[in-house]
């Protein structure tokens, strides 16, 4: 009975206090949950660390409590619990959750609890965990040896993939392969791109090479895994695979610049075409101009280039780019290029590039291309401006000035009543030559603005400029002075050095000239044409050189003249150079020459090398040395008496500007000593020429030339018909001895002809007629005659002949271009009948008026003997 | 059997025959419940077209047992014979015997209580009368109080009437001052209420008025705190929690 009441009270005791500990539990559960709903962290905190305390063995309050600690950062703390509890409890699944956490915060406890783990019971997903942990902690041999005690229980084949990019990152590059090769192979582009790196970081070019030519075909997406792919295949000169690479990249898309230039460079030889799309694609991809070049050197003729420009780029905006190219480079271009471009442009109907076009015509274009532009393109209203101002130009150029001016007034039309306007169109029509409408209209601009005067610094310049002309003022400069500030310092100095020019005031400009840092060419000019060169202020070393050798020229100082055009062909660009400069260095300058001359007739042939300097002796005359040594080999077949004949000559001449006089020595069989003089005074539109000559050696024939002398008088006549006609008459008379001094004869040659120059070429029709009269000594000719030669002709017999001769070379020769002028002569000589000639020049002019040329010929026939004559002769001027 | 009698074996003796019925008879004597009848069927608490009857007839044959009249009224009561169960308590509402006098109040009042009506016109009446009851001092005297404090609560959810019963419980909890033990029950019920008529989000904020007189009960208390935290209300929990925990000095 005492025991049943003891268990009684006991029983009750205890129900009271488990439930008393109960709801104090659940106060504080409830509690702990309100405070983790509203985040009062601290306040979850303190109760779950109480609960803790107060329940030692509820490990859920402590899980609650890590859990806690971790979310108010006291991570610590946290690991502390986990670990008791894991203690405790030996549950995994207790600190499983939390094994991230773990991991960071205390790795030994995380390699230890993965360790027991995996030993207890293996899973993959766990000996991955710390697999991972080794790895992230680079622990090479911890790697090792958890894979090889562990090898046959694994499964998951991402352990070896992952080991295998852990020993490759480390460099172990034939650890990592093996490992990979166990693995189901993911990333095997940035495996095998690194694996690949890894074998020609070690110089194993070839092994790094067949690493990426295995998966090239997976991987060709990958920039980066082509592109070594195709530096290890270049440096280790395997084109092959470069070239494949390269390919697939190209085709992908995704190629480097340089890989687009090799894949150019690889097929342009061979295969033009797909070359030319590379360039193309490149060009698309980088906007780079190289590659536009690249793509234009696939074609090898300008018009094709011009052609496919607009099949490539039918949409392109930059075509215009393109064709500005060729604008650009318009001197340059052939004919057909010219043409090509001229259709392009007409197809494009681009009135930017026409307008540079016209100017570029206007500038550079011959008279046959601005004529056939100005006949296609005429002016409308509706065209741009500039468009209008270039046409105007190019039509104001060919002397078109009705149409040159309507086109000037289209253009001008967006402001026709503006002071600007009409002093414009004042200056266009005054460049015309419509003096009085210039005046008109620049008076009219003058008045407007005295109207409203301008408020620009350039209008008031130009209003400035046109009260010096219509102002009459006395107090110009006062004027001038009161708007100095109101106007640019150049036009201020300009307009004031105009306004003294416009009074004869050249001491004053020096004055000025010398204050000013802004020192116009004209100014500099007018000083120096008003003898102010040698003052202090010495503007003519400001003035460009070939202004000063048109001065000198012009005012006969020709050693002047041809210092400064020296300087001046020194100096400027290859395009620059006038054939005026050329001239008269030419003229002027010490001149030397070789040539060298092989003659091949019917019967004999003859060798000749010259040489011949020349040089300004004073400031008129210009001086000539000529020596030449020649040989002569007459051929066996014909019956000649010598073999062989040589000689040589000398000549001394002098020059002025209308004359010509030498003398020589002309050592033959026997010799002799010529005297010429020449004179072609100055006509206007006509040509004078006349020479005499004692004691020359005979032209006419070949033999004569071994065997007689003649006297000759010339002259002759041209007048000039147009630009391009000419018509001229010439008369020869000559009297012919022999060696000895026997007079043979005379005879008497007229000729009248008429010239037309084309673009290409110039057709010259003649009219020749030859009389002789021998005199009765003539049989008794003493001549040493060196042949028998058959028919010997003492004298020419008389003769009509009419024949064309036709030049093909162009009007223009430029320094730095070959040139070939071809020279053919067609007669019909009443003597020797059919006649014709071939001469074929191949010239090629040097910068500073020197000359390379080489000479072949060949006729059949002439006037005097019948026979065909070959010759050869090469010519070096330089100075 | 048959083969062995026609061979003339004996398979049992008479002894054996008459000490078999001396013990049955002495077991259905034991095991016989004779008078503790009337007690089983008045606890029977199922069964009640079964008890029904049996009552019936044993209440006749003992008309003058309190008890069994006492236990056949709440039968009807639960098969909703209200006026059955009236007529029953009718009979003893005169007799001069507090006990019996107070325990037939408690049956008027559940019958009242079984016949309420929200579409009668005497509905509001009832619900007064109801309320004034179960606060009465005869009913908080009632050592049973808890089980008929339930039965109230019942009625209200099994006829879906949260918020009447809500409102009666709440009416009766701020009407005056009482015991503790009373405060929990009512509490207990109102929050029961709260629940089966999925009122916590509504009336939780209307709870808050008794923190204070909850708090001296640990299990009320948390049951305010959980009511909080399940109507979505986390930070009236944590300032109740707090108010708690200090109280209990365990922050």
């Amino acid at each position: 009975m005492r025991e049943r009441i003891l268990f009684t009270i006991l029983s009750f005791l205890s129900l009271n206090v488990f439930s008393v500990s109960s709801q104090q539990e659940n106060l504080m559960e409830l509690s702990y949950q309100s405070f983790v709903y509203t985040k009062d962290l601290e306040n979850a905190y303190l109760i779950a660390k109480k609960a803790s305390k107060i329940y030692p063995l509820d490990l859920q309050w402590k899980k609650r409590l890590a859990q806690v600690c971790m979310w108010t950062g006291r991570q610590d703390e946290a690991v502390a619990i986990y670990k008791k509890v894991y203690s405790i409890q030996k549950d995994f699944s207790v600190i499983s959750p939390y094994m991230s956490d773990i991991k960071n915060l205390d790795g030994n406890f995380y390699e230890k609890v993965l360790l027991e783990r995996i030993k207890k019971s293996y899973s993959d997903e766990e000996l991955l965990s710390l697999l991972n942990l080794y790895i992230q902690n680079g622990n090479k041999e911890k790697v090792e040896s958890l894979l090889s005690e562990n090898e046959k229980n694994i499964k998951d084949k991402k352990i070896w993939s992952e080991s295998a990019f852990f020993f490759i990152e480390l460099g172990n590059l034939n650890k990592a392969i093996k490992l990979y090769e166990k693995s189901d192979k993911p990333k095997e582009c940035y495996f095998h791109k690194r694996a690949a790196w890894l074998y020609f970081a070690s110089k194993q070019n070839s092994k790094a090479i067949e690493m990426l030519s295995k998966k090239i075909d997976k991987c060709f997406k990958e920039e980066e895994f082509t592109s070594l792919l195709i530096d290890i295949a270049l440096i280790n000169g395997d084109l092959k695979k470069a070239v494949k690479a390269i390919n697939l990249a190209y085709k992908n898309g995704n190629y480097r610049e340089i890989d687009a230039e090799n894949l150019f460079k690889y097929y342009f030889p061979s295969q033009k075409e797909k070359a030319r799309d590379i360039a193309f694609s490149a060009w698309k991809k980088f906007s780079k101009e190289y590659f536009f070049q690249l793509f234009l050197s696939t074609f090898e003729k300008t018009e094709d280039k011009l052609k496919n420009l607009k099949i490539y780029f039918p949409n392109e905006n930059n075509i215009e780019d393109f064709l500005s190219v060729y604008l650009e480079n318009f001197r340059s271009l052939s004919d057909k290029e010219k043409n090509t471009l001229k259709e392009t442009l007409l197809d494009t109907r681009d009135e930017d590039l026409l307008t540079s076009y016209f100017f570029i015509l206007t500038s550079t274009g011959t008279f046959q291309e601005r004529n056939q532009a100005s006949s296609i393109f005429s002016c409308h209203p509706k065209m741009k401006s500039e468009t209008l101002f270039a046409l105007s130009f190019l039509k104001m150029s060919l002397y078109e000035y009705r149409e040159a001016l309507d086109c000037f007034y289209f253009a001008s039309q967006n402001k026709p009543n503006s002071p600007n306007f009409f002093l414009n169109y004042g200056d266009f029509l005054k460049n015309a030559g419509f003096n009085t409408e210039a005046d008109f209209y620049k008076r009219l601009a003058y008045e407007n603005y005295l109207k409203n005067p301008p408020s620009d610094r350039e209008s008031l310049a130009a209003f400035l400029r046109l009260s010096m002309e219509f102002s009459y003022s006395n107090n110009y400069e006062e004027i001038l002075e009161n708007y100095k500030n109101k106007i640019s310092d150049n036009d201020y100095h300009e307009l004031l050095l105009s306004f003294l020019s416009s009074k004869d005031m050249p001491e004053k400009m020096e004055y000025v000239m010398r204050k000013i840092s802004y020192k116009p060419e004209w100014a500099n000019f007018y000083l120096f044409t008003h003898g102010l060169s040698n003052t202090e202020y010495n503007p003519s070393s400001k003035i460009e050189p070939q202004a000063l050798s048109g001065f000198y020229y012009s005012y006969k100082n020709k050693p002047a003249a041809v210092e400064k055009a020296w300087e001046a062909l020194n100096n400027a660009p290859d395009s620059y150079i006038s054939n005026i400069w050329k001239e008269l260095s030419k003229e002027a300058y010490p001149s030397y020459n070789i040539s060298g001359e092989y003659i091949d007739r019917s019967f004999a042939e003859k060798k000749e090398i010259s040489g011949n300097f020349s040089k300004l002796i004073s400031k008129k005359v210009k001086a000539d040395f000529k020596m030449t040594f020649w040989e002569m080999n007459l051929l066996s077949k014909e019956d000649f008496s010598q073999k062989n004949i040589n000689g040589n000559n000398l000549y001394l001449g002098f020059s002025g500007n209308y004359w010509k006089a030498y003398i020589g020595w002309e050592k033959k069989i026997k010799d002799f000593y010529p005297v010429k003089i020449e004179l072609n005074p100055p006509l206007y539109r006509a040509k004078y020429k006349a020479s005499f000559s004692l004691n020359n050696e005979a032209e006419d024939t070949f033999l004569l030339e071994v065997s007689g002398k003649e006297n000759s008088l010339y002259q002759e006549f041209n007048f000039k018909a147009g630009s391009d006609i000419s018509i001229g008459a010439n008369l020869l008379l000559n009297e012919y001895y022999d060696q000895n001094g026997l007079y043979l004869g005379k005879g008497a040659q007229e000729e009248i002809y008429f010239s037309k120059k084309m673009r290409f070429y110039s057709l010259q029709p003649y009219l020749k007629e030859g009389s002789y009269s021998s005199s009765p000594y003539s049989p008794l000719a003493s001549a040493y005659t060196i042949s028998s030669y058959n028919p010997v002709k003492i004298l020419p017999e008389n003769f009509r002949e009419a024949g064309l001769f036709v030049f093909l070379e162009r009007k223009n020769m430029r320094a730095g271009r070959w040139f070939f002028p071809i020279t053919l002569n067609i007669s019909y000589n009443s003597s020797t009948h059919f006649y014709y000639s071939t001469y074929l020049n191949i010239i090629k002019e040097t910068r500073r008026a020197g000359e390379i040329s080489l000479n072949i010929g060949y006729s059949n026939g002439n006037s005097t003997n019948k026979d065909n004559l070959f010759s050869f002769n090469t010519s070096l001027n330089f100075r | 059997m048959e083969n062995a009698n026609k061979k003339g074996i004996n398979t049992i003796s008479d002894f054996e025959i008459f000490s078999i019925f001396i013990i049955f008879s002495f077991l259905l004597y034991s095991l016989y419940p004779g008078k503790k009848l009337t007690e089983y069927a008045i606890n029977e608490d199922k069964n009640y077209d079964l008890t029904e009857i049996y009552l019936k007839n044993i209440y006749q044959k003992y008309p003058e047992n309190v008890d069994l009249l006492f236990a056949l009224s709440n039968i009807y009561l639960k098969r909703g014979k209200t006026t059955h169960a009236r007529e029953l308590i009718q009979k003893i509402v005169n007799i001069n015997d507090t006990e019996i006098k107070d325990k037939a109040t408690l049956y008027l009042s559940r019958i009242r209580l079984y016949s309420i009506n929200p579409a009668s016109s005497n509905f509001k009446e009832d619900m007064i009368y109801l309320e004034n009851y179960y606060s009465s001092e005869p009913f908080l005297a009632n050592p049973e109080k808890e089980k008929y404090l339930k039965e109230y609560a019942s009625v209200f959810i099994r006829m879906g009437l949260y918020k009447e019963g809500f409102e009666s419980f709440y009416r009766i909890l701020t009407a005056r001052e009482r015991s503790q033990e009373y405060t929990n029950m009512v509490f207990k019920e109102l929050t029961r209420i709260m629940k089966a008529g999925n009122m916590l989000k509504e009336k939780a904020i209307k709870l808050s008025v008794f923190e204070t007189l909850l708090s001296k009960d640990d299990e009320s208390a948390n049951e305010l705190i959980e009511i909080y935290l399940q109507a979505g209300k986390p930070d009236m929990a944590r300032s109740y929690s707090l108010k708690i925990l200090k109280l209990k000095k365990l922050i």
